[in-house]
């Protein structure tokens, strides 16, 4: 028979480390444990992708591409000019393979603009985004890829 | 032999055993403390006698060291034990079902026997004799006590358990603080790792997106879009052309084109060079495409 005595002892006890337990457990879940691993191996993956990146060449140098851009669009007869972003080149950030860009609008004969551009790219990288065609008129958006030389 | 009211040595320790009673108490100077199941009744001045004759010795009950001893068992109807070595004294228990009644012995009669072992014709030969050796006795977990300081035990041994349960408390919650104390130092290790793992990926992202800035994966070709707008260019002149377009890989567009001259000539030289086509209606076309370039 468990007398009065051991078995308050025995409640006070068992609630004491019911509470107890309780609240180290409650504690312990209210601690978020992020996964370090998750994100050593992104860094890991992004190192690699950087080892790959620098075994590539530089872009040329922003305004070297803009006046071999100028250059070329002289030769059929279009007219280059510069815009302010992305957007008004009907692009968005995602677009742009890589480099730095600088956005601008190649207008013309549409034939000339078509001749001019596949051209342009051939001679330097830039990649083009919106067109708006009216009759025999184009303006064709493009985002110039190069270099500004800023160091890593 | 075991004597009364004399010092006798009990597992090392002199002590003194007192006359006490089980059963019944006869009056109410009796008071009583249990001792296995059983209560042992005896009278506190008499227990205040033996003390003052014997200071700085403890009491214990007669009876209630035989029970500690293991020596009775209240099943049998009657035990008796003798005190004096002429064995013409000594102390009886008579047992019958509930009723426990304990009194003397001497010259081998039962000093007042209770009505029904009158009854039953009980004598000393119905009994069994208790022999015991003082060595083989066991001291009962306590002596004999007033009834004041029995409260007073009493009150000591709760203020004990208190104090024991105070401490089991304070321990218990001493080592929940103690594991949770662990816990958050775990986190915080954790954190700190995290934080420096998370500051690496920045640096790294920051780095590539650097290197990316100066870099290129793929040259863009989108000479298939443009040599289309071309061909369309070429081949629809004099007719008017309209469309918000896009050059923007795997983008589609159109083209209307109306008042063609020569229509079908022009549409069919269009369909021999791949460029597809709607004619919504008689004087209108759509030119469609997807720029599939890569």
């Amino acid at each position: 028979m468990i007398s009065k005595s051991l078995l308050q002892m025995l409640t006070i006890g068992i609630t004491t480390v019911g509470l107890t337990t309780f609240y180290v457990a409650n504690e312990h879940a209210n601690r978020d444990f992020p996964n370090i691993e998750k994100v050593k191996n992104m860094t890991s993956l992004i190192n690699k992708e950087i080892t790959k990146a620098n075994q590539r060449e530089d872009l040329p140098e922003l305004s070297e591409t803009w006046q071999s851009i100028t250059s070329i669009a002289s030769v059929y007869g279009v007219k280059v000019s510069a815009l302010d972003e992305a957007k008004a080149a009907g692009m968005t950030e995602a677009d742009i393979p890589g480099g730095t860009p600088w956005y601008g609008v190649i207008q013309g004969k549409t034939k000339n603009v078509a001749i001019a551009a596949m051209n342009i790219q051939r001679a330097v990288p830039i990649i083009y985004g919106a067109a708006a065609l009216d009759n025999d008129l184009t303006g064709l958006s493009f985002a110039a890829l190069g270099s500004t030389n800023t160091s890593n | 032999m075991i004597s009364v009211n004399t010092p006798i040595t009990i597992e090392g320790k002199q002590c003194i055993l007192m006359r006490d009673l089980l059963g019944d108490a006869p009056n109410s100077k009796y008071t009583s403390q249990s001792q296995n199941t059983l209560q042992v009744w005896y009278e506190e001045e008499a227990l205040r006698e033996t003390r003052e004759a014997h200071p700085d010795t403890p009491v214990y009950g007669f009876w209630q060291t035989l029970i500690a001893s293991g020596l009775i068992d209240t099943k049998k109807p009657l035990q008796y034990i003798f005190t004096t070595e002429t064995r013409d004294f000594g102390y009886y228990l008579y047992s019958n079902n509930s009723l426990l009644h304990t009194g003397s012995l001497f010259n081998d009669e039962l000093q007042r026997l209770p009505g029904p072992a009158i009854a039953d014709g009980i004598s000393l030969a119905d009994g069994e004799e208790i022999t015991v050796d003082p060595t083989e006795l066991k001291l009962p977990q306590f002596p004999l006590r007033t009834h004041k300081e029995r409260i007073k035990a009493a009150a000591e041994s709760k203020k004990k358990s208190q104090q024991r349960a105070f401490l089991s408390i304070s321990a218990i919650v001493a080592a929940g603080l103690l594991a949770d104390t662990g816990l958050a130092y775990q986190h915080e290790e954790h954190m700190e790792a995290f934080k420096k793992a998370n500051t690496e990926l920045h640096i790294a992202e920051q780095t590539l997106d650097a290197i990316n800035k100066r870099k290129l994966v793929d040259w863009p070709n989108q000479k298939a879009s443009l040599s289309d707008l071309y061909q369309i260019s070429s081949l629809l002149q004099n007719s008017k052309l309209s469309g918000e377009i896009t050059f923007l890989p795997n983008k589609s567009s159109v083209i209307e084109v109306s008042e063609i001259p020569n229509r079908n000539i022009k549409l069919n030289l269009l369909a021999e060079k791949g460029i597809e086509f709607k004619l919504p209606s008689a004087n209108k076309t759509l030119i469609e495409w997807v720029n599939d370039d890569q």
